[in-house]
């Protein structure tokens, strides 16, 4: 029956001590009470008094070793176990590695203490924080913007873009009241209803609970929902669409594709399409721009994005500078912007800089649909499935046609119907005569 | 309907203290015989014996401690501290014991004490005897703090701390003892811990207590004339507050500013705002406002000692920095 | 010096002996980290909690500074719930939020160990206060060391207790240290501090506080003295701490002669020759009462240690008085 002695607790803030000295040997016989050790403390040198009773059968650790408190540094016992301690030793050591790690804490809890003064840097920071409010990010809000928190909820309730709006508030603040001008109830200010349920919360929530699948489909949601909530706020959209005889471009299509069925490369239409488009873009680079701060500003590149289905939502990465290719490149480069985007192996380029849209819901049996232009871009062009359906020709007979729907959507700010027109006549006229893809 | 002012009315709740309760006694310096520092236990001696109002040497540590022992084992002692000055001789038995027994005995033991002082400044009694530290002890879980600012309250809140078991530091204002109102007649209890809405308003919310309740209203009556409408609430009490009616007028008004006799630096004000910022920040349209006296030893003369409490041009300053208007 | 008879002998014996084990365990129990903060241990003297606290009766209060285990025990609380209360746990007399320093036990009228030196003289003039007022039999018995007589507050106690004519012992119990300082070095009127007494016009005497039977004899001639003048009586009890002001303490500040010196005067040491040549109790009989103080220790160790630890609603619970 043995007991060990363990380093004592002699001050209720001491973490460890030292044994300066024993007083006794191995094989000494001990009574409760009987001081067995010299301890030093942080602030003295104490006997250490034996509470238990017996033999001192071993000691475990040498004189100067450091161990903390509650550790076991001899064992009393009945005389039986009386052996050499060499494995003890070699733990003291790696203890005293420790203790030097928490000194070091000790330190830096005392530098925390004089940084007190950081506390007034907090408070001047926390005006531009407000700024910073995550709500804000939903409608494009320059970081810069002062306005108070209220204003801010105000405006995101209701649509308003506060990036253009000068505050009445001290120091240009825009406050609840030049909100509520914008909303149009600049009397009747009780009237907006503002709800505060805290948004965000429920998107941790849903996070936290989920695992990881869910993770990245609420992510890419909530991008996809910022996007086009931020389109359709702030560009102005018109619509023109028209139909497309195909027959002569599924014509084409068929010869390319046998021509070049032994190098395993087969042409779709919307590669054919994208061929249109591009042509069209070099003769109509205003279709090609960016808006961006209320300027227009031109791409040199043609980055065409088109849109792809995943498991998880929908994604439009571009095809790079393809003002050159011919339909060829252009359907391997879509290939492989597709087996990319399957594998998330696609770069940072091509999710972004695009800079003309393609959106074809053919396969899915869409006869038509208006496209939201993805912001900078200022065009797009939805494309709606290939039906055979009875038409009237030149000379007044019925004939059965390929006919696909395009709608182009524009931004007013950029462009007008007329231009629009012509652009989409273009498009038109380079698919029902191929011939013009190819030259 | 009587109308008394804040010191007939404390004198009436002392009254019927001594009336309802035997366990009921005084004690503090010169209640008795000088008549009560400021008039209010003036004729109790007279009427109630020096068995019931004892009038104690200057050992406030002594004489505070003797209470809390007192009442500890029955009986139900009203202590007077001449001023909030002097309550720092104290301070120890205040903090240490009074807040604190109920606590370590696990509620075997309780301290059922009110301790009556004086707050405040205005009577050009210089830096020692100008101080306001109702805070102080509001921040200390243990103790109940109050502070009535009318005659009302006064009388209202007195009786629910003799209702209280717990020790209640009752705060009376050096400048108010004069404020009269009508005092209804039937018997009425104000309880602890609920802010007043002393006037309605959609503008601005300014809280307030004690002494600086007649500054609060007279700047609402200066903003009036821009047509704004001020929100005055009156905390009344220190600790508990129960902070849902500040709430609701923080989301009407969407503005705040506190009054606070207390020094700009750590004042019980920035408290209040600091919990407000939390709970109201998305109803707030401008920065929440603390006006206290300047961070200077009060000084004597009357002119200075103006300019250092707060006053309405500073407040009107400050709330047009803030809002601008 | 009266005479005791066996019964009141073995009384004072057991309670003392009770006291030294329990002491000697919380030391041990402190280094192995089951009692933390700060511990006063009462080692030396015990012949003052036992010879003062034994002659009180059940309506009498005791009120103590912050080494406050022997007259906590002497008052009769059970160790059970002292030791569980050192321990933090549950099972305390105030379930863990009092600790060391802060015992009260209401049923006992032990109201309680203060830990700000001094600070509970002015509530031991309340309890005296309300005795008066409430027109009850009783006195107040109120310790405190040669340290607190240098506080505003000891001199503010003597004089609100012989101003007001309060049911008040002062207890001084001169261990000739306020923690690392000897009397000497902190009183100018070291050698005579009981006669500040004379002072508030109060009657005093000072004692030899090592043996049991003379703190029993002062304490009921002031206690009488206290119940037909109904005035305070101050008695300056000397005496010796043989362990160091706290666990903390190396006691650099005091000789080890000095040490040995009184620990030649150990009450225990003294009381149990003074019991045999007295034929009041035998050999046996004394160690047998070592035994049933050991199984009693022995008890509360395990108490302490089975005794579940407090959760937040405790440490949320009693701040305010509620019915509830």
């Amino acid at each position: 029956m043995s007991e060990e002695l363990n380093m004592p607790q002699m001050g209720y803030d001491m973490k460890e001590g030292v044994v300066v000295k024993w007083l006794m040997e191995e094989g000494s016989e001990v009574k409760i009470g009987d001081p067995v050790a010299e301890i030093e403390t942080d602030k003295a040198v104490v006997e250490f008094e034996s509470y238990a009773e017996g033999t001192l059968e071993k000691i475990l650790v040498e004189e100067g070793s450091k161990v903390n408190v509650g550790e076991p540094i001899a064992i009393v016992g009945d005389g039986s176990n009386i052996t050499e301690a060499e494995e003890v030793t070699v733990e003291s050591e790696e203890e005293i590695v420790d203790e030097s790690e928490a000194e070091e804490v000790t330190v830096e809890s005392e530098e925390e203490v004089v940084d007190e003064p950081v506390a007034e840097e907090v408070t001047v920071e926390s005006e531009e924080e407000v700024v910073d409010e995550p709500v804000a990010e939903e409608i494009s809000i320059d970081q810069k913007i002062k306005a108070s928190p209220l204003a801010k909820i105000l405006a995101n309730d209701n649509n308003i873009d506060l990036s253009n709006v000068v505050g009445t508030g001290p120091g240009g603040r825009i406050v609840k009241s030049d909100v509520l001008l914008l909303i149009g109830d600049g009397e009747t200010t009780e009237k907006i209803k503002v709800d505060l349920t805290p948004k965000t919360n429920n998107v941790e929530s849903q996070i936290q609970d989920s695992d990881t699948s869910f993770k990245e489909e609420n992510k890419m949601r909530a991008q996809i929902a910022r996007v086009t909530q931020r389109s359709k706020q702030e560009v102005p959209h018109y619509y023109l669409s028209t139909d497309i005889n195909m027959d002569k471009a599924l014509e084409i299509r068929a010869q390319i594709n046998s021509k070049l069925a032994e190098q395993n490369i087969k042409i779709s239409i919307n590669d054919l399409i994208m061929k249109s488009v591009i042509d069209t873009l070099k003769k109509f680079p205003v279709f090609n721009s960016r808006y961006e701060n209320g300027t227009v500003n031109m791409n040199e590149e043609i980055n065409v994005s088109i849109a792809i289905a995943l498991d998880d939502g929908l994604i439009m990465p571009s095809i790079i500078n393809c003002n050159d290719m011919d339909i060829r490149q252009l359907s391997i480069a879509s290939k492989d912007l597709v087996d990319r985007t399957k594998n998330g192996k696609l770069t940072s380029a091509e999710y972004t800089k695009g800079t003309f849209s393609i959106s074809n819901l053919g396969m899915f049996d869409v006869n038509s649909f208006l496209a939201i232009i993805l912001p900078p871009q200022t065009a797009m062009l939805a494309v709606g499935s290939v039906k055979k359906i009875p038409i009237v020709t030149l000379e007044d007979d019925i004939k059965i046609s390929n006919i696909m729907n395009t709608s182009l959507s524009a931004d007013h700010r950029v462009t007008d119907g007329a231009e629009g027109a012509t652009f989409l006549a273009e498009i038109k006229n380079n698919l029902e005569n191929p011939v013009n893809l190819i030259i | 309907m009587a109308e008394l002012n804040i010191r007939e009315s404390l004198t009436k709740a002392l009254k019927e203290a001594l009336d309802n309760n035997d366990n009921v006694f005084l004690m503090g310096e010169d209640i008795g015989m000088y008549g009560g520092p400021y008039a209010v236990t003036k004729g109790l001696l007279e009427e109630y014996g020096s068995e019931k109002i004892m009038d104690t040497p200057i050992s406030e540590s002594g004489f505070v401690g003797a209470a809390i022992g007192a009442a500890m084992v029955g009986m139900k002692p009203i202590v007077e501290i001449m001023t909030i000055n002097f309550s720092l001789l104290a301070i120890d038995q205040i903090v240490n014991h009074a807040a604190k027994i109920h606590y370590m005995s696990d509620g075997q033991l309780s301290v059922p004490i009110i301790i009556r002082t004086v707050t405040g400044a205005g009577g050009r009694l210089g830096a020692t005897h100008s101080q306001s530290f109702e805070g102080w002890y509001a921040s200390v879980p243990g103790l109940k703090v109050v502070s009535p600012s009318n005659a009302v309250d006064a009388l209202g809140l007195f009786r629910s701390a003799i209702n209280e078991n717990n020790p209640v530091i009752f705060v009376e204002h050096c400048m108010l003892y004069n404020v009269k109102n009508e005092i209804p007649d039937q018997y009425y209890e104000t309880p602890i811990g609920i802010p007043k809405i002393l006037k309605k308003g959609d503008d601005l919310t300014l809280i307030a207590w004690s002494g600086m309740i007649p500054l609060a209203k007279s700047i609402s009556s200066e903003l009036d004339k821009i047509n704004i409408n001020t929100e005055i609430i009156d905390l009344i009490s220190l600790n508990p507050i129960d902070f849902e009616s500040i709430f609701e007028s923080v989301k009407k008004t969407n503005k705040v500013v506190i009054l606070d006799e207390y020094w700009e630096t750590g004042s019980f004000g920035s408290y209040i705002s600091s919990v407000i910022q939390e709970k109201c920040f998305d109803y707030l349209d401008g920065p929440i406002g603390v006006i206290n006296s300047l961070n200077i030893p009060m000084p004597y003369s009357a002119e200075l000692e103006d300019k250092v409490i707060p006053n309405m041009d500073r407040a009107l300053a400050k709330i047009k920095e803030l809002f601008g208007f | 010096m009266s005479n005791i008879d066996k019964e009141t002998a073995r009384k004072y014996l057991l309670e003392m002996l009770k006291i030294r084990h329990f002491e000697e365990a919380c030391g041990r129990m402190y280094m192995q980290g089951k009692i933390k903060g700060f511990l006063h241990l009462y080692i030396g003297e015990e012949a003052i909690a036992v010879g003062a606290i034994s002659q009180l009766a059940k309506q009498d209060y005791v009120i103590t500074h912050y080494r406050d285990h022997g007259h906590a025990l002497a008052r009769g609380m059970d160790p059970n719930k002292v030791m569980a209360e050192l321990y933090g746990k549950k099972g305390g007399s105030s379930r863990g939020k009092g600790g060391s320093m802060h015992l009260f036990d209401k049923q006992l009228n032990f109201m309680g160990g203060y830990a700000i030196v001094g600070g509970h003289l002015p509530i031991a003039i309340g309890l005296g206060l309300a005795l008066k007022k409430q027109k009850k039999e009783g006195v107040v018995l109120c310790f405190f060391g040669d340290g607190a007589v240098n506080e505003g507050e000891f001199h503010e106690s003597m004089n609100l207790a012989a101003l007001w004519d309060l049911p008040v012992l002062f207890y001084l119990e001169n261990n000739q240290y306020g923690m690392g300082t000897h009397v000497k070095r902190s009183s100018a009127a070291a050698d005579i501090l009981y006669k500040f007494a004379d002072l508030y016009g109060m009657p005093a005497t000072r004692i030899d506080g090592m043996d049991v039977i003379t703190v029993q004899d002062s304490t009921i001639e002031a206690i009488n003295k206290i119940r037909t003048n109904s005035g305070p009586v101050l008695i300056e009890a000397m005496t010796y701490r043989f362990r160091g002001h706290s666990m903390a303490d190396p006691s650099a500040y005091r000789d080890d002669s000095e040490v040995e010196e009184w620990k030649d005067k150990d009450p225990i040491l003294l009381f149990k020759q003074y019991v045999k040549e007295n034929n009041l109790l035998t050999d046996s009989d004394i160690s047998n009462l070592d035994n049933e103080v050991k199984v009693i220790i022995e008890d509360c160790l395990k108490f302490a240690e089975d005794s579940p630890l407090p959760d937040m609603s405790v440490a949320r619970a009693k701040i305010y008085y509620s019915d509830s």
